[in-house]
């Protein structure tokens, strides 16, 4: 009795250790598996060389920094300083503008109940399934036509303009404060555009911070728009520089996205925590 | 279906006779706005809105007898005279035609809403006086903007920049589909409509017909397989992390997280060089002993292919571990004590608890998902941009149809082949999002914290 | 302070839904007043329409002597507390309280004494820089009832307030909150879905049912006298039995031939025309009472189930005419469980008899009826041969050639005790008893002549012995005058123009009628639809038409052309008020 009692407990705790080493080794492979082509890539912007084919396999050749500074002395050809000036002037001012449009749409759908509400957001929906290539595509035919939008202006213009059609997420974390405060501020007497300001926005700030970390991070990644819109190279962003890049220099390449790469993964850890903790506002209740 | 053709019989006449009572009805100030805007408001000595709906209706006048009818018309003919560089003649441009045509369009229609908003307003003044009370001073409108209509001041600006950057935009293109634009038609030639020739091109036999088939069926097959395995392994991935055993769970979570959060252009780049014919996975495989595979190549259609899912894999699986984590985290635990008690093993528990709410509460995601996917442009452009294969018009065995649109549109200027097969897509894409949307359990509730 | 009124209150959700029907009710200056019912009865929207959060569909609300229906909350001049408080999260304490004198512009000094003489009355100054998450249930409860109080409003609303409190606290709070109401002499009006709050905290009590007030009087008179059944079994702990019986001359029957005879009381209550007809009989829990074998109501064999609670014991037997098990209250203590069989006896006064649309048939009504001698001389009409309305033709809503006996209708609010004056109706009443709660000032009295009973409240003080009598008075001005069958002659103060007879051919969404009929047609382009009674095979509209001249049209139902049957089953009253 006793010695099969014994066995079953130490098969059951051998059983407990077998799935964990199982598991951490699916965990190393799945890290692994992340983790390699971004080594390779921090790898290769170490290359002396700076051409692809001096890279064997993994590993290059010879090791320098003369690719990072490259990046910032050779500026004649291909201006990495100069995109990311763009860039950044167009982060900023997306995020600015991005922030208020987007966090007034999704409020405001959220809290009134007006009588196009339904409809606006049905528009809305049927807006965001047409490819977003077709809008580009029209301004890509303007531009041939007559030349108009060649600046960075434009870009923030089209960014912020179409920022508010993604509104849900936004509206998602409104529709969680609940209605009885709104109530108790028209009641001691608030209008409507000071509830807003004393006692929407104060709650919202998990929120503005998520909108404005994202819209402030997309204009770096973003590649489409910025090459139909942008044509003089002076007032690329760093996005379509790279891509002109890649094609002759590749470790130059690769230095270049490692150095704007690291500050977005930071941001993006950030914003990891909004993501993954939700967005409750934690209105006190009795 | 008959039944849904009576409601729209019924509702017409109920609107025509709902018109026809309201005229009756309605008093002499109404009938007044009707005749002339702002009139019956000025007749109720609200001064500020009367003016307000003349200087509208004025303006509105104005300019449709100035430009606004040239260029209606020139919506319908694109355009008569041809440029002739001979006599140094301009000539009429029809893309440009078309702009002016579409934003004049567009401002008629807003003068007609102007022009119900005005004898709705009147009407309602009539309703206030008929009940005996106080018709609302200018002053007092402008103070209920920043009230009671505040969101009408809220949603201006989001609104105005949507309709000239989202709405008109679509509706330009959508008129273009419909048009010769293109190829070898470009200003100063006429651009002409031409009916739903465009979209007989891309259904028939010919140049583009079968390219459209072809692409359109590995599109559907790529979106759905993608989509399934980016939800699969997410899910599992998610689980795996969420077990009580993985210690360390923020460090584990950095390497999915860095995948996702370095910009897609510079890892799908990365990515084509390490596939390349000389790139390092083939360079191990040749000191392996075995010949490069022609992964990303010309010839590698399906190689090309799976490693496009793969890839894609490797891009999106982190997006959908953190939100199934976030979900998985809202599950209540007391179910799986139950289950335990009751004897239900880790894969029971996992079929029976876990699968069903989590698929639950990413249904409408994983139809956003399922759109966004099938609209990957990225993927395929970066990774195999440069190639076009045989038997494709202007195109390779890996694109999608929205690549093959950027083809035809930016890199060889077919624009109206183009914007119809955006019309498309864009009907195949609403057309499965909303009978899966609809079908879902999670449509029904949209204000339920409420 | 001030009173607040509710006149023909509807609350009609998406043209479908009616929440709330024809709420009417005067709220006296500094009365504590309670809407209670069961989930969805339509409490919280009628307080909610009187704070302003909900639109009025129809019908009017008055703040003090203010016509509210279309002012914005912040302008009414009430203060809620919400069920969750609805504390703000991010602001102290001190910014909660201090929140709507910011709004309305005061200055810093003012706000900072209004809030702490606020915060010393409730015991919370040591609060005042915490924010809500800091804070008990108690204490957030405290603070939403101080932003209530700084702003010294016309009236405090509290929508359910207790709900989310544990038992204990709860009793805790209930008294502080009665306790304030003495120290602040408001106007409280309290939605509660429990009936002991709303017993023990209100001066009268509003019990609702499905959008319809089913009675509105003192905590004693609905448990006294409830008006129908579901009154009956809604207040009151262990709840009242409810047995089905047979009335058979004085007796009643039930379905195993036992039977009960009536008390004189109950007979003499009782209104006529219920003979052999089936009926329900209702029996509080401590209305039974343990006997002897020689005189017994009922002889009960089995025990079901004995619950001792300490200072009572709750027995559960079963009785004829009821499904369910009878529970009976015996106040004592049983130590030896008891075994049947056992004998019980009924105290025969305080039955409740309902009939099958569970309607008391003991005549208590909200109305007063007194039976008067009406007579009409040319055009005026003579009651009691003492006072006249002139011009009583003019008045009245359907042709009167003749009439001989009927009815004065009296609100139980508009009897006043004052002098003689010329046009006030005198009644000489006998008061029999006095609210317990003397400090609320309600009485009610009997007359004793024709065993009617006449309910009304004052909120003087009356210093006046059982038994002795009294003389009230009621103005002309606000009766109404009925025919024998109590069906409406005249009412209240409107003005009433001659009746058009009219064929209603079509309305718009607004309650407008449009004929084509002339001359009618001539003069009314449409009309604006403003109260409608409801008489048995006749309706009459008050309207107005587009020139705002009031008319009276009378709608007989039977009519082929009545397409108002639209409107009437939009104003359709509900069988069971």
């Amino acid at each position: 009795m006793r010695r099969t009692f014994n066995n079953l407990s130490t098969n059951k705790q051998v059983k407990k250790v077998l799935s964990a080493v199982f598991i951490y080794c699916i965990l190393i492979i799945v890290s692994a598996i992340f983790f390699f082509p971004c080594l390779w890539l921090i790898l290769s912007s170490f290359s002396k060389t700076g051409s692809l084919y001096d890279i064997e396999g993994f590993f290059p050749k010879e090791f320098s920094f003369d690719s990072f500074i490259k990046l910032f002395t050779d500026t004649s050809q291909y201006n990495y300083p100069m995109w990311l000036l763009n860039t950044l002037i167009i982060a900023i001012f997306n995020c600015i503008f991005s922030t208020l449009l987007v966090i007034g749409t999704a409020y405001t759908i959220s809290y009134f109940q007006f009588k196009s509400r339904k409809g606006l957001m049905k528009g809305a929906l049927i807006l965001s399934m047409f490819p977003s290539f077709m809008g580009m595509t029209v301004i890509y035919i303007l531009m041939t036509q007559f030349n108009i939008v060649n600046n960075i202006w434009g870009l923030i213009l089209i960014y912020s303009c179409t920022a508010p059609l993604g509104y849900l997420v936004q509206k998602g974390f409104f529709d969680t404060i609940p209605q009885s405060i709104y109530e108790a501020a028209k009641i001691d007497g608030a209008t409507n555009a000071r509830i807003f300001s004393t006692i929407t926005l104060p709650l919202a700030k998990p929120i503005i911070v998520y909108t404005a970390l994202t819209s402030f991070a997309w204009p770096w990644s973003d590649f489409i728009l910025p090459k139909l819109l942008l044509i003089d190279k002076n007032n690329w962003t760093v996005a379509v520089g790279l891509m002109q890049l890649q094609q002759n220099e590749f470790s130059r390449f690769a230095a270049g996205s490692v150095f704007i790469a690291i500050p977005i993964v930071v941001l993006y850890f950030f914003l990891v925590k909004y993501m993954v903790n939700g967005m409750t506002a934690g209105a006190v209740k009795g | 279906m008959k039944r849904f053709f009576k409601n729209i019989a019924i509702k017409t006449n109920n609107t025509y006779v709902n018109f026809i009572n309201f005229f009756k009805v309605s008093n002499i100030n109404v009938k007044a706005s009707m005749a002339l805007m702002g009139l019956g408001q000025l007749m109720y000595r609200q001064i500020g809105r009367g003016i307000l709906y003349l200087a509208i209706e004025i303006l509105g006048i104005v300019f449709f007898s100035l430009y606004g009818f040239h260029w209606l018309v020139g919506l319908i003919t694109l355009g008569t005279v041809e440029a002739d560089p001979w006599t140094g003649l301009e000539g009429d441009n029809s893309v440009i035609f078309l702009l002016l045509g579409l934003m004049s369009l567009t401002l008629l229609i807003l003068f007609i809403a102007l022009y119900i908003s005005n004898v709705k307003d009147a009407y309602k003044t009539s309703l206030l006086v008929l009940k005996g009370e106080k018709i609302p001073t200018f002053k007092e409108d402008l103070k209920d903007l920043l009230d009671k209509k505040f969101y009408k001041t809220m949603l201006f600006l989001p609104l105005l920049g949507t309709l000239i950057f989202s709405v008109l935009p679509i509706v330009f293109m959508i008129l273009v589909a419909f048009t010769n634009y293109g190829d070898t038609v470009l200003p100063p030639v006429l651009v002409d409509w031409i009916g739903i020739d465009n979209f007989v091109k891309i259904f028939s036999l010919g140049d583009i017909g079968p390219t459209f088939f072809k692409i359109l069926g590995w599109n559907i097959l790529w979106a759905v397989s993608t989509t399934l395995l980016n939800y699969v392994l997410g899910l599992l991935l998610a689980i795996i992390l969420n077990k009580k055993v993985v210690k360390a769970k923020f460090f584990w979570r950095l390497f999915p997280i860095l995948a996702y959060a370095i910009p897609g252009f510079i890892t799908l780049t990365a990515f084509k060089f390490m596939f390349a014919q000389g790139g390092p996975i083939n360079q191990y495989i040749i000191q392996a002993g075995g010949s490069a595979i022609p992964f990303l190549t010309k010839d590698g259609t399906w190689w090309a292919r799976i490693i496009g899912l793969l890839i894609n894999a490797w891009l999106t699986v982190p997006s959908v571990m953190l939100l199934a984590t976030g979900i998985l985290s809202n599950i209540n635990n007391d179910l799986y004590e139950a289950a335990r008690i009751d004897g239900a093993g880790s894969f029971k528990q996992f079929k029976d608890i876990t699968l069903p709410f989590v698929v639950f509460a990413t249904t409408p995601t994983l139809i956003t998902s399922f759109i966004g996917n099938f609209n990957n442009f990225g993927v395929f452009y970066f990774l195999r941009g440069a190639i076009e294969s045989d038997g494709y018009f202007a195109s390779n065995d890996t694109d999608l149809l929205i690549n093959w649109l950027y083809r035809l549109s930016i890199d060889n200027t077919y624009y109206s082949i183009g914007a119809a097969i955006s019309l498309i897509i864009f009907v195949i894409t609403s057309a499965i999002s909303l009978i899966i949307y609809i079908k879902s359990p999670a449509y029904k509730k949209e204000d339920t914290f409420r | 302070m001030a009173n607040v009124k509710l006149i023909d209150v509807c609350k009609v959700y998406n043209g479908k839904v009616r929440a709330v029907s024809d709420f009417n009710l005067d709220i006296k200056d500094g009365e504590f007043i309670i809407f209670v019912g069961p989930s969805g009865c339509g409490k919280s929207t009628t307080l909610r329409m009187i704070a302003g959060l909900e639109e009025i569909t129809s019908g009017k609300i008055y703040i003090g002597d203010k016509l509210v229906n279309n002012i914005e909350p912040r302008d009414r001049d009430i203060a809620m507390v919400f069920q969750n408080y609805a504390l703000y999260p991010h602001m102290s304490v001190f910014d909660n309280l201090g929140y709507s004198l910011k709004c309305h512009h005061e200055k810093k000094e003012i706000i900072k004494e209004k809030v702490e003489n606020v915060a010393k009355l409730l015991n919370i100054s040591e609060l005042l820089q915490r924010k809500p998450k800091e804070l008990s249930g108690g204490q957030r409860q405290r603070v939403a009832l101080g932003r209530c109080l700084i702003r010294n409003p016309k009236a405090f609303l509290f929508d359910e307030p207790l709900s989310n409190l544990d038992a204990k606290l709860r009793v805790q709070m209930r008294s502080e909150i009665s306790k304030l109401h003495k120290q602040v002499k408001g106007t409280f009006i309290y939605v509660t879905h429990d009936q002991i709050e709303a017993m023990t905290m209100g001066d009268r009590i509003v019990v609702m049912k499905d959008g319809f007030v089913q009675q509105i009087d003192t905590p004693t008179n609905l448990y006294e006298h409830p008006i129908n059944v579901f009154v009956a079994t809604f207040l009151g702990s262990p709840q009242m039995n409810i047995f089905k019986v047979k009335l058979e001359n004085n007796s009643l029957i039930f379905d195993d031939k036992t039977s009960l005879n009536l008390s004189q009381k109950i007979i003499n209550k009782m209104i006529d025309g219920y003979n052999d007809k089936p009926l329900l009989l209702g029996i509080r829990p401590n209305d039974f009472d343990l006997s002897d074998s020689k005189d017994y109501d009922f002889k009960v064999d089995k025990i079901d189930l004995i619950e001792k609670l300490g200072n009572e014991t709750l027995l559960y037997v079963d009785l004829p005419g009821r499904e369910e098990s009878t529970i009976i209250s015996l106040k004592m203590n049983i130590v030896d469980d008891l075994k049947g069989p056992i004998y019980l006896k009924v105290n025969k006064d305080r039955i409740h008899l309902f009939n099958e649309n569970n309607e008391s048939i003991l005549k208590i009504n909200e109305y007063n009826f007194i039976n008067a001698n009406l007579k009409l001389n040319n055009d005026n009409l003579i009651i009691d041969e003492k006072y006249q309305i002139d011009n009583f033709s003019k008045k009245s809503i359907s042709d009167i050639t003749n009439i001989n006996s009927g009815y004065i209708r009296v609100d139980s609010n508009l009897f006043t005790l004052k002098k003689e004056n010329d046009n006030d109706y005198q009644i000489e009443v006998k008061i029999i008893a006095k609210d317990i709660r003397s400090n609320s000032n309600v009485y009610f009295a009997n007359k004793v002549k024709d065993n009617i009973r006449i309910t009304f409240i004052t909120n003087k003080d009356i210093n006046y012995e059982v038994n002795s009598k009294v003389k009230l008075f009621v103005s002309l001005n606000n009766v109404s005058v009925c025919d024998e069958n109590k069906n409406i002659l005249m009412v209240n103060d409107d003005i009433l123009k001659p009746i058009i007879d009219v064929n209603i051919k079509q309305f718009s969404k607004e309650y407008y009628i449009i004929t084509n009929e002339k001359p009618f047609a001539k003069r009314n382009k449409y009309l604006l639809i403003e109260k409608i009674y409801d008489l048995n095979n006749k309706m009459i509209l008050i309207c107005k038409n587009q020139n705002q001249e009031n008319l009276t049209l009378r709608i007989d139902k039977n009519d082929d052309f009545f397409n108002g049957m639209l409107i009437y089953t939009k104003y359709k009253k509900d069988k069971t008020k």
